[in-house]
């Protein structure tokens, strides 16, 4: 789909993945603009209610970056957000809304050029599903009947 | 709203749009006391039990009907139209039960289309035989007396506040007629909350169950149908998958006095936008693995996520519909 | 109603020159309830954050939003600046656009895009920014060291000579670890005994220090700063102070059986020290072996003493100590080797482990420091098997790192007693770092050591089959071949595990386990620290190393202590935590078990969650899940969030 920008809120734990998308800059990697930063403490604060929140306001795609399993500076925040990812996912497909809008990924504060690798991934993955539609899994259910 | 000196008892209309007639049930329910506060109000229009005409509403002067308790659900023209006429007509207009709250049971329609909800009643249903029979209604009909005419169904089920201003909501499916009786004692006493409130408690509803609750970590789930529970332990410790720590207090637990897990009919508190999110987050986190795949095992025990938690406020998942009448419905 | 002020700084052009300036500018004068925007070449500088200051002295502003440098680079220096104004910090919002935006986008017009997003975003949120206050708590600097072993007595000895109040407590009779068991350091075999008997002698004299042997933690309650530890002091039988060590009660007592504690290869008497040269230079009843705890009156010792030190009325006493911080340096244990050669440790035969040869070669130790067989005879030919119960699965996984050094010493010290004997090692991996170990091995060789190299086998590197008096030692070489040497003596090298007392205490302590030890606060950077404040570990306690490891971490867990829990100063707590609303807490408990840290607690008298202001860290976690909006994440909440969402979209 040409000419279509997804807008993609990104949300970054202080320690880690801000610090890596910081040390990205820094290097002055390219990464795309339509990353919308927002800074948490932990990528454990991030609840489901924000990602909904991001597609009703017009995101096409959320990005929740954590530290690596193990490695969270709150010791398990990061897994709590891996348990509710899984189970948002399912909801997600259930509610019509393809589960492929938002990604759970890990960037430690070192990882500069993996920030840029992801944002760019995720950037042309929303890119080819198109801008979010309400209902766009049905439609296209209903399109094949 | 006080009995005016010049004695004329207070007028309060009853309605009901796409609904079960619960809400009338839970009405009657009161018992006895129904009596008394009859005999302080007088009713101008209660479809189930007196015999008003709409032409009777339309006639009354803006703002002439004091307290309007409305049930049901939003999804045709002419419940549309008769919830903008008592809007006008009405001082109180109340949201009551779920379905007027949060779009109840019959927001669950919103899973579907409208032409596939209507192909599978008149067109592919087993029980109508003959092709010939097996067609939709049509919205108008010529006869000798005149012109014949069905509401439109809209496309989205829709609450009640999508369409007007609603100034306060007794929640529940059911509201429990002990709620009737406490929100109807409040109006006639004026002794009324703030605008807008939702009636009930502000704290979730393991405030008022009995069931003792232990530290959440949640290894499987179950159905209700598949292991019976133990007294006296919380039904979600227990794998089950009661809503209550997302839902409104205020109707003393009955489900779960019955031993099934809440259903999540009160709608959320005050500080939670959506019920059906609150919910993911909160057994999501209480999931006790760490292990992707262990995680995707345990929540594969449910088998209707979206169904389970939007039960009743379908209609109020903001994602999909914006507030208010979708662009598509917005045609009468 | 907020007055917002926007800062967008240039950064000398590194900003301004990338982007469209002036779109910026005015997409921020029409958001809501900014009252002023500025620009300037440089907000970080002095001027800069002048204006910044003066703005808010004035009143002109109550927030901050500065558009500019990432926090990480300059949130010292904003909210320096803000202060200066009278600004509480938690009122200035930074939005990173210079790092997050302008460096990874070289694109001018979607950059300027991007930014005003960002900007947006941050207006909003500063909007439902709210003050916070930091609290400060007193606290308590005495320190509580659990272990005495090397470790303990370093740190007590470091923290005592600083001025705090130590207690150091030991499980045991006598403190000094392990370490008393050796005799001799390798590989500058330096004196065991003379690095020890010099603390033991400061451990008693030093005032500040309070010993507590027989003595173990049964509860902690309280928080780092203030824990009220109970610990539980057994009775020893014997008052210290009276005693004078003429062993006299020793000699006269009935009572003698296997010594333990010199790995049964000697006697003790029921009444008797653990071990010559330490401290307290007392000796102490062993209730398993003493006639008076199977039910006789025997009164044997207590009438040879001419000092009246020996007392059977003395009680196990329950004691509660207020302390503000600890170590936990309880040391690890040496992996049985009866687990990897069940059937041969149970006889009496010829394989021994490095410790029964430090008590060998001790001259305090059962055979006056000569390498014996069990027949009275000197060994002609010894193996010395490395990895035994080590890096295997059935085992211990990993390799401890000090087991092949002391496999050299002993080698070293087999070879000077016994200059015939042949040694041989059976090895896999020789984990050996530094020159002076590849020194030891070169000397070694030189003297006719052999070194096999064999594969590490199922349950261990070699099968070992009696053979008469003889010990056949079998295995596969790295080839693949069998091969088998037969031996008079077999000492194994087994590995350092976790000490089953650990979990105990990290219950107490509240802190997290992984397989057997303590998750440290960071692997790099904070590996004498755990997730509980005030609560450190040093030693093998937390894994195996060697006596030089110990100590540094030993002196590391104090430094930390000596530079946060200071006479005279309080403790900042952190102001952006979570808040649980007792009027909306239905009590789900759901997010209890959610905090590694313990901070949300259940009050049972008014059932609501609690969440302690000193134990949480504000990750928000509980916050995400709480089904009722009733916990609060302070500078983090929904409404924040959830704004800025709407501002990056609008």
């Amino acid at each position: 789909m040409s000419g279509f920008e997804p807008k993609i809120v990104t949300f970054l734990c202080n320690w880690c993945s801000y610090e890596g998308a910081d040390k990205s800059g820094n290097a002055h990697l390219e990464s795309p603009a339509n990353i919308l930063p927002i800074k948490v403490m932990c990528s454990g604060r991030v609840e489901p209610q924000f990602v909904l929140e991001a597609l009703k306001n017009g995101a096409d795609g959320v990005l929740i970056l954590g530290c690596h399993p193990g490695d969270c500076h709150y010791k398990e925040g990061n897994y709590k957000t891996l348990r509710r990812q899984i189970i948002l996912e399912q909801f997600l497909e259930e509610m019509s809304i393809n589960p492929q809008r938002v990604r759970l990924d890990w960037v430690s504060a070192g990882e500069g050029e993996k920030y840029a690798e992801v944002t760019k991934e995720m950037t042309e993955r929303v890119k080819e599903l198109g801008p979010f539609k309400a209902y766009e899994l049905k439609q296209k259910e209903n399109a094949s009947v | 709203m006080k009995e005016t000196e010049s004695q004329a008892k207070p007028k309060v209309a009853l309605y009901w749009a796409a609904s079960c007639g619960g809400c009338e049930c839970t009405v009657v329910d009161i018992g006895e006391p129904i009596l008394d506060i009859a005999s302080k109000v007088e009713f101008v229009l209660w479809p189930v039990a007196l015999d008003f005409k709409y032409h009777h509403i339309e006639a009354m002067e803006d703002k002439s009907i004091d307290l309007c308790l409305f049930n049901g659900a939003i999804r045709s023209t002419e419940q549309e139209h008769m919830a903008k006429l008592l809007r006008a007509k009405s001082k109180i207009l109340v949201a009551f039960g779920s379905c007027a709250h949060l779009g109840g049971i019959p927001g669950l329609s919103n899973f579907s289309t409208k032409e596939a909800t209507l192909n599978t009643v008149y067109k592919e249903v087993d029980t109508v035989k003959g092709e010939a029979e097996k067609k939709e209604p049509k919205l108008k009909k010529k006869v000798a007396e005149g012109e014949l005419n069905l509401p439109k169904l809209y496309n989205r089920v829709y609450r009640l506040k999508d369409i007007v201003e609603v100034d306060y909501t007794v929640p529940g499916c059911p509201p429990t007629s002990k709620d009737v009786v406490k929100f109807l004692t409040a109006v006639l006493e004026g002794n009324l909350p703030p605008h807008g409130s939702i009636f009930g408690l502000k704290k979730n509803l393991c405030e008022e169950c009995h069931l003792e609750r232990k530290e959440k970590a949640i290894k499987t789930f179950y159905r209700p149908y598949e292991k019976r529970p133990l007294p006296d332990e919380c039904l979600l410790d227990q794998g089950f998958l009661c809503m209550g720590p997302v839902t409104r207090a205020g109707c003393e637990a009955m489900c779960v006095k019955a031993n099934m897990p809440c259903r999540g009919c009160y709608g959320p508190t005050d500080e939670i936008k959506d019920q059906g999110a609150a919910y993911i987050s909160a057994i999501g986190s209480a999931i006790d693995s760490n292990d992707e795949n262990e995680i995707k095992e345990i929540i594969a025990k449910i088998p209707d996520i979206a169904g389970t938690v939007y039960r009743f406020g379908l209609p109020s998942f903001s994602v999909l519909d914006k507030a208010g009448k979708q662009e598509e419905d917005n045609h009468e | 109603m907020s007055k917002i002020g926007v800062y967008i700084c240039k950064c000398s052009g590194n900003i301004s020159d990338s982007l469209k300036f002036e779109e910026l500018k005015k997409a921020a004068e029409e958001m809501e309830d900014v009252v002023v925007v500025r620009e300037h070449e440089l907000y970080c500088g002095q001027e800069g954050q002048d204006v910044i200051t003066k703005d808010v002295a004035e009143g002109i502003v109550d927030r901050v939003v500065t558009v500019a440098c990432s926090p990480k680079m300059h949130d010292k220096t904003f909210i320096g600046a803000s202060k200066r104004g009278g600004l509480n910090p938690y009122l200035l919002h930074m939005v990173n656009i210079r790092e997050q935006c302008i460096w990874m986008t070289p694109d001018k017009d979607r950059a300027t895009e991007k930014v005003i997003r960002m900007m947006k975003g941050g207006i909003k949120r500063a909007k439902y920014l709210e003050a916070l206050e930091q609290k400060e708590i007193e606290i308590n600097t005495d320190v509580m060291v659990i272990g005495g072993g090397i470790a303990g007595v370093e740190a007590a000895l470091e923290l005592a000579n600083a001025g705090r109040k130590v207690y150091l407590v030991e499980k045991e009779a006598a403190f000094g670890g392990y370490i008393v068991k050796l005799e001799h350091t390798y590989p500058s075999g330096e004196c065991a005994p003379c690095i020890l008997a010099p603390r033991m002698k400061e451990l008693v004299e030093n005032e500040n220090i309070t010993l507590l042997p027989l003595t173990q933690v049964k509860k902690v309650t309280g928080f780092g700063g203030n824990f009220l530890v109970e610990v539980e002091e057994k009775a020893s039988f014997v008052k210290a102070e009276s005693c004078i060590g003429c062993m006299m009660c020793i000699e006269e007592c009935p009572v003698e059986g296997k010594n333990a504690f010199n790995g049964n290869m000697n006697n003790r008497k029921a009444i008797d020290f653990l071990v010559p040269g330490t401290v307290p230079k007392a000796p102490y009843i062993n209730r398993e072996m003493c006639k008076r705890f199977k039910g006789e009156e025997c009164t044997i010792c207590k009438d040879s003493c001419d000092f009246e030190a020996i007392d059977y009325g003395q009680e196990d006493k329950i004691k509660e100590i207020k302390v503000g911080s600890v170590i936990i340096a309880i040391g690890g244990r040496i992996y049985e080797a009866g687990k990897v050669f069940p059937e041969l440790m149970k006889g009496e035969n010829n394989i021994f482990t490095g410790l029964d040869m430090e008590r060998f070669v001790s001259t305090t130790g059962p055979s006056k420091g000569k390498i014996l067989l069990k027949n009275g005879e000197a060994p002609k030919s010894v193996a010395i098997l490395h990895c035994v119960g080590s890096r295997n699965e059935r085992h211990l996984p990993y390799c401890s790192g000090i087991c092949c050094k002391y496999a050299l010493k002993h080698s070293e010290g087999i070879k000077e007693q016994l200059p015939e004997c042949q040694v041989t090692h059976i090895y896999n991996d020789l984990c050996l770092e530094g020159k002076e170990w590849q020194e030891a091995v070169k000397h070694l060789k030189k003297e006719g050591v052999k070194f096999l190299r064999w594969e590490l086998g199922e349950n261990s590197i070699a099968e070992l089959n009696k053979n008469g008096e003889k010990i056949a030692v079998s295995g596969k070489n790295l080839k693949g071949e069998k091969e088998s040497i037969e031996v008079e003596m077999v000492l194994l090298a087994v590995g350092l595990g976790p000490n089953p007392d650990l979990s105990a205490l990290a219950e107490e302590f509240s802190l997290s386990e992984k397989e057997g030890y303590i998750v440290v606060r960071h692997e790099k950077i904070g590996g004498v620290g755990t997730t509980a404040e005030g609560v450190y570990l040093a030693g093998t306690a937390n894994g195996a190393k060697d006596i030089t490891q110990s100590v540094i971490e030993a002196k590391a867990a104090c430094g930390e202590i000596l530079s946060t829990y200071i006479p005279g100063q309080k403790l900042k707590l952190e102001p952006a935590v979570a808040e649980s609303d007792p009027d909306l807490c239905g009590g789900c408990k759901i997010c209890i078990k959610l905090c590694p840290y313990k901070a949300p607690s259940f009050d049972e008298e008014k059932e609501v969650v609690v969440v302690s202001d000193v134990l949480c860290k504000g990750c928000g976690t509980c916050v995400a899940a709480c089904p009722t909006g009733a916990m609060k994440a302070k500078n983090y909440t929904s409404k924040q969030i959830t704004s800025e969402i709407e501002g990056v979209l609008q």
